[in-house]
């Protein structure tokens, strides 16, 4: 990994954290607004990655498990107010187990096709679950719902403020950590490889298919755990999360930032949160500013942030 | 089949296929072949481009699906076995077009097979190490492929002659008992070539070779027996004497290469 890659994966942490004194001091509640927003889309960012970048497979329907994590947290809010299921500890496993099984289940599916047909399951895998979403009129349905009850986290909870915050930030980085540990391992050399030459992988020994289901369940997990962070912070959950521009944006955080890389997902994150709210402050039609934007710097730069930082190891 | 089969069968065969057919619509590119392969023996199938004798390392391999026919392996039939599954078993193969895994070093390229056999590629959480026993194991295949100097190396920068080398060894990284060669001298030149024969010679024996080759030289140098794939059929199959010696061979093929 490049130095200056490391340094500025250093810095943005470093200003994520500064971010809680320095919000404090000059009263400015919406940068912790925004930056736990970064926090949280980076965090699926991360688990997209495993799929996206380090496998190399072109899934476009990671928003479903965000939307998995959200659910969970709205429903059993709405089902079981005051209970134990309201807690963080209980819902933080239980939407990363969630999704990570669903994940898996589309995974298998999906990984039956290649290519462009690989997109187009995965993207519809995603669209299943937007309508399924849409359909629960129990949860608001079309409108979604307000999240009545924030994950509790002992006497406090995961809605606004600075415990929530630091928490969406700790988060992050142990989704980094996760991935790191995870792409280092033969596990995560088998799936880079199998990126490099599928058919070679499998001519010695290796059965691919299961270690990309693997990655599937890890990505489609850290996604629900950004799922349940979203919930608290936006204290809304609607089929919106699940849509699939969502999981188009989630790629493009990725590829932006540098697929297949540990910071790649983190860069492309803050760069794309970041861009957002500059030019939608400049413009109300930013989107049609952005969208070409983002396409010139993928072309641009084939390899992202990280790439144009400097040769990355995969380590 | 016209020439005589001279080579007395030894031993049970390791390999053995039986009417394996593949037809690409109405072209037959494998046409109910039977072959098989004895225990440390080099069996070379040559025949003209588009004889059927890439399609038939697939069908062995389990890369292509056969539309007919089975494989059996130390007597245990692999038909329906997939490609991983059939390589624990002890089959492995290199390609006639290089494959090896480009942007990772040379060492890490036998890794994987190595990690395969013993398997450990499920572990996710520890570090992939490339020392230790599993690193012994690597260096002994490089330096038994001359390759020793390059194992930091990425593999994608390597010369074509040392991917080739390369080839054999992530081949026998997974510790095969049967080895399937597709043209492995292809592009090599004449050192590189005669180089590539003296190390497929050295790993013949305890490795039975199924040897598809062109180059004719090699295949008499290295072969205990040949089989001629023209049109997907076998027209021919015996010792190399007899291969040579026999007139329908010499017409159909070795004509222009002899
Ligand atoms: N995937 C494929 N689709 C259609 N035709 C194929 C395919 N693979 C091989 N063939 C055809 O099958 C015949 C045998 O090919 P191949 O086994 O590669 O021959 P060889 O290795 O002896 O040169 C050729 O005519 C080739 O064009
Ligand atoms: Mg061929």
């Amino acid at each position: 990994m490049s130095r200056a890659v490391l340094l500025l994966a250093a810095a943005l942490f470093v200003v994520l954290l500064a971010a809680v004194p320095a919000a404090l001091l000059l009263d400015l509640p919406y940068l912790l607004f925004l930056f736990q927003q970064l926090a949280i889309l980076a965090t699926a960012a991360v688990g997209l990655n495993l799929v996206l970048g380090y496998a190399g497979l072109p899934a476009f329907g990671h928003a479903a498990f965000v939307g998995i994590g959200s659910y969970t947290v709205g429903i059993l809010a709405t089902e079981l107010p005051g209970t134990l299921f309201t807690s963080a500890w209980v819902q933080l496993p239980l939407a990363a187990a969630l999704a990570g099984l669903v994940a898996a289940l589309i995974g298998a599916v999906s990984l039956r096709t290649r290519g462009v047909a690989f997109l187009m399951i995965t993207l519809a895998f995603g669209q299943m679950l937007y309508f399924a979403a849409v359909a629960l009129e129990r949860y608001g349905g079309d409108d979604g719902m307000i999240l009545v009850a924030p994950s509790r986290l002992g006497e406090q909870n995961l809605s606004r403020g600075v415990l929530s915050y630091t928490i969406s930030v700790a988060v992050l980085a142990v989704a980094l950590y996760v991935s790191f540990r995870l792409m280092r391992s033969p596990f995560g050399t088998v799936l880079r490889g199998a990126a490099a030459n599928e058919r070679r992988m499998q001519a010695v020994g290796v059965a691919v298919h299961r270690y990309r289901i693997g990655a599937f369940a890890a990505s489609g997990a850290l996604c629900g755990i950004a799922g349940v962070l979203l919930a608290n912070h936006t204290a809304f959950i609607s089929p919106a999360t699940l849509a699939w521009t969502r999981s188009v944006e989630l790629a493009v955080m990725v590829l932006l930032g540098g697929a297949g890389t540990l910071f790649g997902p983190l860069f492309g994150a803050a760069a794309f949160v970041l861009l957002e709210e500059v030019l939608s402050g400049v413009t109300e039609h930013w989107r049609i500013v952005f969208g070409p934007l983002l396409l010139l710097v993928v072309l641009a730069a084939p390899g992202g942030i990280a790439g144009l930082l400097g040769r990355q190891s995969n380590d | 089949m016209r020439a005589v089969d001279k080579a007395a069968v030894l031993a049970e065969p390791l390999l053995v296929a039986r009417g394996l057919t593949k037809r690409y619509g109405g072209l037959v590119a494998n046409a109910g072949i039977d072959f098989d392969l004895r225990p440390r023996e080099v069996h070379a199938v040559i025949g003209p481009n588009g004889g059927g004798k890439t399609t038939l390392l697939g069908q062995l391999m389990g890369e292509i699906e056969p539309d007919a026919g089975t494989i059996a392996l130390t007597g245990a039939d692999i038909t329906a076995l997939a490609v991983p599954e059939r390589v624990l078993r002890g089959l492995a193969r290199s390609y006639q077009v290089t494959s090896v895994f480009p942007g990772f070093t040379v060492l890490e390229n036998v890794a994987f097979g190595l990690r395969a056999r013993r398997r450990t590629t499920s572990r996710f959480w520890r570090a992939a190490r490339t020392g230790g026993e599993l690193g012994e194991a690597a260096a002994a295949i490089l330096r038994r492929v001359g390759l020793s100097g390059r194992s930091g190396v990425d593999a994608a920068v390597l010369s074509h002659g040392e991917q080739r080398q390369l080839e054999i060894a992530i081949a026998l990284s997974t510790t095969p008992k049967v080895l399937l060669l597709d043209e492995p001298l292809a592009g090599l030149g004449v050192d590189e070539g005669r180089r590539m024969v003296d190390l497929i010679a050295s790993i013949a024996g305890p490795i039975a070779i199924v040897l598809v080759e062109h180059d004719m030289d090699a295949v008499f140098a290295l072969a205990d027996r040949i089989t001629v794939l023209v049109d997907g059929a076998v027209i021919a199959s015996g010792a190399p004497d007899a291969i040579r010696a026999d007139p329908l061979m010499r017409s159909a093929y070795l004509g222009e290469d002899l």
